[in-house]
């Protein structure tokens, strides 16, 4: 069970950086991103435990997907309001990119599965890749401009998940 | 999919109460966000694109419905009017191109500026370079300018660029239509 | 003539998967892939173009001229599922899939982040533009689905450091192929 469990959290993960890395151009970009969605992620979540039990199963999406874009609006408006630098750096591509992710790690780790622990694991894990391969691409980015194109991105988040799966000592997947 | 009526009313009453909410939040912070007015034409240095100005200002003009011109203000030296920077929109190869055009009161071209737009990558997107953007400058605003291939032959040419022709062209749409709106409503004093 | 820029652009010069960094993940999931590749790319496409046409109609008619346009997110959650309800309901109904059947769920993966994307950028967008971009974009993730199908069958893991084996060596083999892809810009004028 705990086993099948650590690779639901990786493929999870897997699916969340691929899909947030578009904002890995800087260090802040990352960490925003990633702090967003690990919000959005806990709070739907502790919310959908209302509805887990009791909602038609097949319904259950529905309310999820309703809630996130709920949370990511007012996340974006918030934003959008206190910290419009950043918005300048991500534009239209933060509501969409929050909202994509919840969605997709909801999907990829179980559709009737709500569990709190997996949305924390996840969040975690996205923070912390999002910062690194957003430091890396940064730091590389200063002197060297092609890091902050596309191409880049996937080299950077190739080698830096094999240095990862090489130092925790599995396969990523 | 089996429809639930129960929990389709719950449904429908959640996404009513977070409408609700997410409108009450905007509102809420709505003058705050339309504070920081994000990079629309604030971050546009006047002095370069008609030399001699020094402020922008709002001027009280009609702007036509249809969303051609986004916004006009007038451009001053010590409160004395020099010209008017006119914001319009227009259609490119695929993205929307957005243009400052700079007009001075005797009705000459003083510079554009490419705001934002989205061409393809080393072609359509010279057409924000200075080299290009220079090609507007000291045109007569007294006609609409042209695109041509080759070298320019009169006054009211623009040389193209080569492989980026519809991104050329919607720019010089875009300050045709400034220029139209500075003939119909501008010229000569408001 | 327009339509058709925007279509090779989104397809090839722009491509959604490789220059834009947009729906890697499903191209890159090919454990969990339970329908081939092509009739999966046609439904992405027919669920993205739904989707799209959908948003569009009720951004322009009902969230701009109300001003409610902070509901926009709220509105495409759902959109999205309906359009993927819809595609599923059409696949369904041509019957050649019936023994293999998409889930609603699987399909909003997919194409989330493809539709997603335009329902920002395709405010500026009239409608038929917003079509082909959407088409083009469900086209350039099928290209990049069977790409780096054929790819992952030629890589022998043998070859590869264990490290690297699975989704980092993926990961690279798109890089290069962006690399590639780069080569396209330009294509269009």
């Amino acid at each position: 069970m705990s086993k099948n469990n650590g690779k639901k959290i990786s493929a999870t993960l897997l699916a969340a950086i691929c899909t947030g890395l578009v904002a890995t151009t800087s260090l802040r970009t990352g960490l925003s991103i990633g702090i967003a969605v690990s919000i959005v992620l806990i709070l739907t979540n502790l919310i959908m435990n209302i509805f887990k039990d009791r909602a038609p199963s097949n319904m259950l999406i529905l309310f999820y997907m309703v809630l996130v874009a709920f949370l990511t609006s007012i996340i974006y408006i918030i934003t959008q309001a206190y910290l419009p630098e950043l918005i300048a750096e991500l534009g239209v591509y933060m509501p969409i990119l929050i909202f994509s992710v919840c969605i997709i790690v909801q999907i990829v780790s179980g559709e009737e599965n709500y569990s709190i622990n997996i949305a924390l694991k996840t969040s975690i894990g996205f923070i912390l890749a999002l910062g690194v391969i957003g430091i890396v691409r940064e730091v590389l980015g200063k002197n060297y401009t092609a890091m902050l194109e596309a191409p880049a991105a996937f080299l950077t988040a190739g080698i830096l998940l094999a240095i990862a799966s090489g130092i925790f000592n599995k396969k990523a997947i | 999919m089996k429809i639930d009526a129960k929990w389709t009313l719950i449904l429908v009453a959640l996404v009513i109460v977070c409408s609700i909410a997410t409108g009450g939040i905007y509102v809420a912070l709505e003058d705050k966000i339309a504070e920081n007015d994000f990079g629309d034409g604030d971050d546009i240095d006047i002095s370069t694109l008609l030399p001699g100005a020094t402020d922008l200002k709002k001027i009280d003009i009609d702007i036509p419905e249809d969303g051609s011109i986004r916004d006009v203000q007038g451009a001053y030296e010590n409160n004395e009017l020099k010209g008017y920077l006119i914001k319009t929109d227009t259609e490119g190869a695929y993205s929307t191109i957005s243009l400052a055009v700079a007009i001075t009161t005797e009705g000459t071209i003083s510079g554009i500026e490419v705001l934002s737009h989205n061409e393809t990558e080393g072609l359509g997107d010279e057409i924000a370079d200075e080299e290009f953007t220079n090609r507007f400058k000291d045109k007569t605003a007294d006609s609409l300018l042209k695109l041509v291939e080759e070298d320019t032959s009169a006054d009211d040419e623009i040389q193209g660029l080569s492989g980026a022709t519809i991104s050329a062209q919607a720019v010089v749409d875009g300050v045709n239509t400034a220029v139209e709106f500075y003939n119909e409503q501008l010229k000569g004093g408001n | 003539m327009k339509f058709i820029y925007i279509l090779i652009a989104a397809f090839l010069s722009e491509n959604f998967v490789l220059s834009k960094l947009l729906g890697i993940y499903p191209a890159i999931d090919v454990q969990n892939r339970k329908y081939p590749i092509v009739q999966e790319g046609i439904l992405v496409t027919t669920a993205v173009t739904i989707m799209t046409v959908l948003s569009h109609i009720i951004y322009t008619l009902i969230l701009e001229p109300l001003n409610i346009t902070y509901l926009a997110t709220i509105v495409f959650a759902l959109v999205l599922f309906l359009a993927a309800q819809l595609t599923v309901l059409i696949s369904k109904n041509m019957g050649n899939y019936n023994n293999r059947e998409i889930s609603v769920g699987q399909l909003v993966v997919n194409s989330v982040i493809f539709a997603a994307i335009f329902l920002s950028i395709n405010q500026d967008l009239n409608l038929l533009s917003s079509i082909a971009n959407s088409i083009g974009a469900g086209l350039g993730y099928t290209l990049v689905s069977i790409l780096l199908a054929d790819a992952i069958d030629r890589i022998d893991d043998e070859a590869v450091i264990g490290a690297f084996r699975g989704v980092p060596i993926q990961l690279i083999s798109l890089g290069l192929m962006a690399y590639a892809f780069w080569g396209f810009s330009g294509l269009v004028p």
